[in-house]
């Protein structure tokens, strides 16, 4: 239980009296402390009770959206809660976000000070970054009136509570086989990647583009217009922030304006733009292509914001790196002359990367990024990012860029708790700042 | 229900304030001017209608140093002045709404009288105050008790 300041004023007066009547020996003084002591005590007596009764009237009830979802992807949790709130009560309810899980979007916290029955909703989404089965571990609710508060938990019984599957999504592995078109889907934002817009029948157009799905469904002919290799579009990458690190709200503000200005200036142009987010080496649901202007600046308003991350990569060595490193270690083993300290050294290096190499595959980042890079042939590849922290998703865009030749530009902005650091150039790629 | 509740306090607390302005003309003393003056300024504050709770808490408090004051002329004056100070702020906190609330300040309104009786009886304070101290330590640890008991009950409980 919490007292407020008007309890913590009624006790001061209790006390100040009761010392006085001690001191100067006055009854009057003491009789009027304790009657202030008793109305406190009162006061805090029917509190408790209005709790206990607030308490029996509770019923609370949770629907999980997707009861198997994969390790990174958002979930949705709705709960209803009905009670009887007492006048000159408010009631404040807060669900426990599950376990191993961050808030993605959505309030988990409601209240209630209109007296009489009540039923809340609340509903929010969250992002799960452990595979395994999950419990909802319920919430707390305080109920509190002008000199008191108290928080009590709500637990959903063990048999009823609402649990979810988490499969997991390991950072390392592959994410296709090749030739199948289904697994390509599943990657997330190359969903759908082939067709890049649906229009209304035209004489002349290849009748084997027809949709038929959707023609039936609208009554008139629809046609699929397929995204060529030849569409040369530029190719925007926004890397998302942490939401579990200090960012600088300034930079990345500044950031998302100077991103929403070059958006507009391409878009107003017609030229369509392939516009993509990640968050490090995760993978986000953003995936964009067209040239609808408004469509656009709509999704990077409301999408491009900072997301938990599940996957960091630190000081992540690239497997190209280590090939290299054998490569060089080969090299320089075949040439005479050398120290045996120097041959114990390369041999060791060699095989020490040998083994890493066995051990360690491709990141699912590495394979998605260098699936939409093959599939497609994009004009340049700007990335905006904060290049806060670990920069190893960066280095691997850039190698991968380097590879299929495509012309690679970091945009980063300026930072004011930075302003002696320069932005390096991780691949010989161009660094821009904003 | 607040504004009306607020009138029906300021009117007794005039009748009140008249009644004891009376009283003065007839038994004369600093005590009861004080009390009165403190009445009145209790009246004053009023006027200046917030809803915040540390206004309202200070108008308890002057009131209470009112009765104080109205205590050592007479119980009677002390008491009923107490109880319309109480009564204007649990109304005021929205406590007396409801059943429970009336009950409880009809009991406090009891144990005031009592106490009222006991003060004439009482000659020194010192031994008094210890247990009134030592009652409340105790009073305190029990409801704390109590919630934590229903706090555990509550967690322990399945929804």
């Amino acid at each position: 239980m919490k007292t407020t300041p008007c309890s913590h004023g009624l006790l001061a007066v209790f006390l100040i009296l009761i010392i006085l009547a001690g001191i100067l020996d006055d009854p009057v003084l003491l009789m009027a402390g304790t009657s202030v002591g008793i109305l406190l005590m009162g006061v805090c007596l029917l509190f408790l009770f209005m709790v206990f009764k607030t308490c029996q009237t509770i019923c609370v009830s949770w629907k999980i959206e997707k009861p198997l979802i994969r390790q990174g992807r958002s979930n949705a949790i709705e709960c209803t809660i009905s009670l009887m709130v007492p006048p000159g009560y408010e009631v404040r309810y807060l669900d426990m976000i599950p376990a191993m899980c961050s808030l993605e979007s959505g309030e988990n916290q409601i209240r209630a000070d209109t007296a009489g029955p009540q039923i809340l909703t609340l509903s929010y989404r969250f992002i799960p970054h452990y595979h395994g089965t999950i419990y909802h571990e319920g919430g707390i609710i305080t109920i509190q009136n002008l000199f008191f508060s108290s928080s009590l938990p709500l637990r959903p019984g063990k048999a009823s509570a609402p649990s979810f599957q988490i499969q997991p999504w390991p950072l390392f592995g592959l994410v296709e086989k090749p030739g199948s078109g289904k697994d390509l889907e599943r990657i997330g934002p190359v969903k759908g990647y082939s067709v890049r817009q649906y229009r209304e029948y035209l004489p002349g157009d290849d009748i084997r583009y027809i949709d038929w799905k959707i023609s039936a469904k609208r009554g008139t002919l629809y046609i699929r217009e397929y995204a060529t290799p030849a569409d040369e579009l530029p190719m925007i990458i926004v890397d998302l922030p942490d939401t579990g690190q200090e960012i600088d709200r300034q930079a990345f503000s500044r950031l998302v304006s100077s991103l929403s200005g070059y958006v507009e200036s391409k878009l107003a142009k017609k030229e369509s733009i392939c516009l993509m987010a990640i968050s490090g080496p995760n993978m986000s649901d953003l995936y964009y292509e067209g040239y609808d202007m408004a469509h656009c600046l709509a999704i990077i308003r409301e999408k491009i914001h900072p997301v938990p991350r599940t996957f960091h990569l630190f000081r992540f060595k690239m497997r190209s790196d280590m090939r290299k490193e054998i490569y060089q270690a080969e090299l320089l083993l075949s040439r005479s002359g050398l120290s045996e300290q120097t041959q114990t050294c390369l041999t060791r290096i060699h095989d020490v990367r040998k083994r890493h190499m066995q051990d360690r595959k491709t990141t699912r980042f590495t394979h998605a990024m260098n699936t939409i890079l093959l599939h497609r042939h994009f004009h340049e590849i700007i990335l905006y990012s904060l290049c806060d922290g670990d920069l190893s998703h960066i280095r691997e865009i850039a190698v991968l860029a380097v590879r299929q030749n495509i012309p690679f530009l970091i945009r980063t902005p300026k930072r004011s708790d930075l302003s002696f650091r320069i932005p390096v150039s991780l691949c010989g790629e161009a660094v821009e700042v904003i | 229900m607040g504004t009306s509740m607020g009138r029906v306090f300021s009117l007794l607390f005039g009748i009140i304030i008249i009644f004891l302005v009376l009283y003065a003309q007839v038994l004369p003393g600093y005590q009861i001017y004080s009390g009165i003056f403190l009445c009145a300024l209790y009246v004053a504050a009023g006027l200046f209608r917030q809803n915040s709770p540390s206004h309202q808490f200070t108008r308890f408090c002057m009131g209470e140093s009112a009765a104080i004051a109205l205590w050592f002329v007479s119980s009677f004056f002390g008491v009923m002045i107490a109880l319309l100070v109480t009564a204007e702020f649990l109304n005021g906190f929205t406590i007396l709404k409801n059943r429970n609330g009336c009950i409880l300040f009809a009991l406090w309104g009891v144990v005031m009288c009592i106490l009222a009786f006991l003060s004439e009886e009482i000659q020194h304070t010192l031994l008094p105050c210890m247990a009134v101290l030592v009652l409340a330590g105790l009073v305190a640890l029990t409801l704390l008790l109590f919630e934590y008991r229903m706090v555990y009950q509550a967690g322990r409980d399945e929804l």
